[in-house]
């Protein structure tokens, strides 16, 4: 009997082993479901390369690798002087063109009263000629009636010619006159170019003083007063501590049922105690595929006989909220669990 | 509170989840500087709970009643482990 009731308890711990691996099978799938989580996930941030916007010597470096820095600090400042001539020459040229404009404009006034009394000495010749006109139509009829002698008609007909003439010359000098009459445009024109350039220098020259564009940590500062910083060359980098995010790669299997604002725990695995929270922000549109590249202009296809796929993986972007500064790093890893 | 040293971690991590419903830890632990998923250290300790009480039961002369042995010890270790990883990751 009581190795009949021995044989039977041994049967019940089989059932109940076999049906309790089933039930919680179950359950932890269904957990899994319910709270997408992996650990290909890491904390990003934005990084600033810092290049000076003009090339210089650097005289001063104001800061250390992996200080911190807020918005507006002086990182380091590049010699200034060959700046400041800039802007003095700049300044100088632009005084010259604007003591230039006044005497521009004399010259323009001088130049529109002759063009003045072209038209006056064109007025004049033509009543000179009207005159000359008229007198040879009174000589005409007495010369026929012999009032007139013959020389004093020509006299008259040699005045009007004569008349003529000058009125026509009087003409030609209006209009080169006219034409002679100078604008200001050009001068108030190079004026604008050389206000344009001063400013253009003072500018360089502000940027000779290189300030920190956010608050973060530098990075990578390698190099001491002295080097020469070349225009657009990143000298270090500084890490935006002001925003930071996780990058967590999940199966494409579970991004569809992602979005926007969806609530996500982040735990960093440099203190797996810490629960950070965070919100999906955005979800990945693409990854560069394994295969579907060309060479030599064909696709490049392998040969394979693949009967298992490997899920791909998309970046998810989740913002975090209140990142605790003293673990935020970027690329520590982080387990990142979508709460659904 | 972080702690490093890994023996005192597994026997903490154990008693968590025989008496926490939901610890609600991170789903994975650093042990020797290098980072293990959940479901393993469960399924070692579910492995160890079942030897364990393969022992225990060997002591009360139980172990013979036992049909199957290889699937009886088999299911209830995984059961072992996955309720262990469900107190883990919490309902």
């Amino acid at each position: 009997m009581m190795a009949f009731s021995k044989k039977m308890m041994g049967y019940a711990f089989l059932v109940a082993s076999l049906a309790l691996c089933a039930i919680l099978a179950v359950i932890a799938a269904y957990l899994a479901d319910r709270s997408p989580r992996t650990d290909d996930a890491f904390i990003q941030a934005d990084i600033v390369n810092m290049a000076p916007e003009v090339s210089g010597r650097v005289i001063a470096i104001n800061v250390r690798d992996n200080q911190f820095v807020h918005r507006g600090d002086t990182l380091f400042v590049i010699d200034p002087e060959p700046f400041r001539y800039a802007v003095e020459q700049a300044q100088a040229d632009l005084d010259n063109l604007k003591a230039e404009l006044p005497l521009q404009d004399l010259q323009i006034g001088s130049q529109k009263s002759t063009a003045e009394a072209q038209e006056s000495s064109v007025e004049q010749m033509r009543a000179q000629l009207a005159l000359a006109k008229s007198t040879e139509a009174r000589l005409a009829p007495l010369a026929r009636q012999g009032f007139v002698t013959a020389q004093e008609l020509d006299q008259a007909r040699s005045n009007v010619k004569t008349s003529s003439a000058a009125l026509e010359q009087a003409i030609h000098s209006q209009v080169a006159a006219l034409k002679s009459v100078r604008d200001d445009q050009p001068i108030r024109a190079q004026i604008l170019g050389m206000t344009a350039k001063l400013q253009a220098a003072q500018r360089n020259l502000r940027l000779t003083d290189v300030k920190a564009p956010c608050d973060g940590q530098i990075t990578g500062l390698n190099i001491a007063a002295g080097e020469y910083a070349t225009e657009g060359k990143s000298l270090f980098t500084i890490i935006d501590t002001e925003h930071w995010w996780v990058v967590a790669n999940f199966r494409e299997t579970q991004v569809p049922d992602f979005h926007a604002g969806q609530p996500a725990i982040i735990h960093v695995l440099a203190r797996p105690d810490v629960v950070v929270h965070g919100h999906v922000e955005s979800l990945g549109g693409g990854v560069q595929p394994d295969v579907g590249s060309l060479s030599n202009g064909l696709p490049q296809v392998a040969r394979s006989l693949n009967w298992v796929r490997i899920a791909q993986r998309y970046p998810v972007r989740i913002s975090l909220d209140h990142p605790p500064a003293e673990f935020m790093r970027i690329g520590a890893t982080v387990v990142a669990t979508i709460q659904r | 509170m972080h702690i490093k040293n890994p023996i005192k971690k597994i026997t903490l991590f154990s008693l968590n989840c025989v008496f926490l419903t939901s610890c609600g830890a991170s789903p994975t632990q650093d042990l020797f500087g290098s980072f293990f998923p959940s479901w393993l250290l469960c399924a070692f300790a579910g492995a160890g709970l079942a030897a364990l009480t393969r022992v225990l039961l060997g002591v009360f002369r139980f172990n013979d009643a036992v049909p199957l042995p290889m699937l009886s010890w088999l299911a209830f270790g995984t059961a072992m482990t996955l309720g262990l990883w469900i107190i883990w990751i919490g309902i």
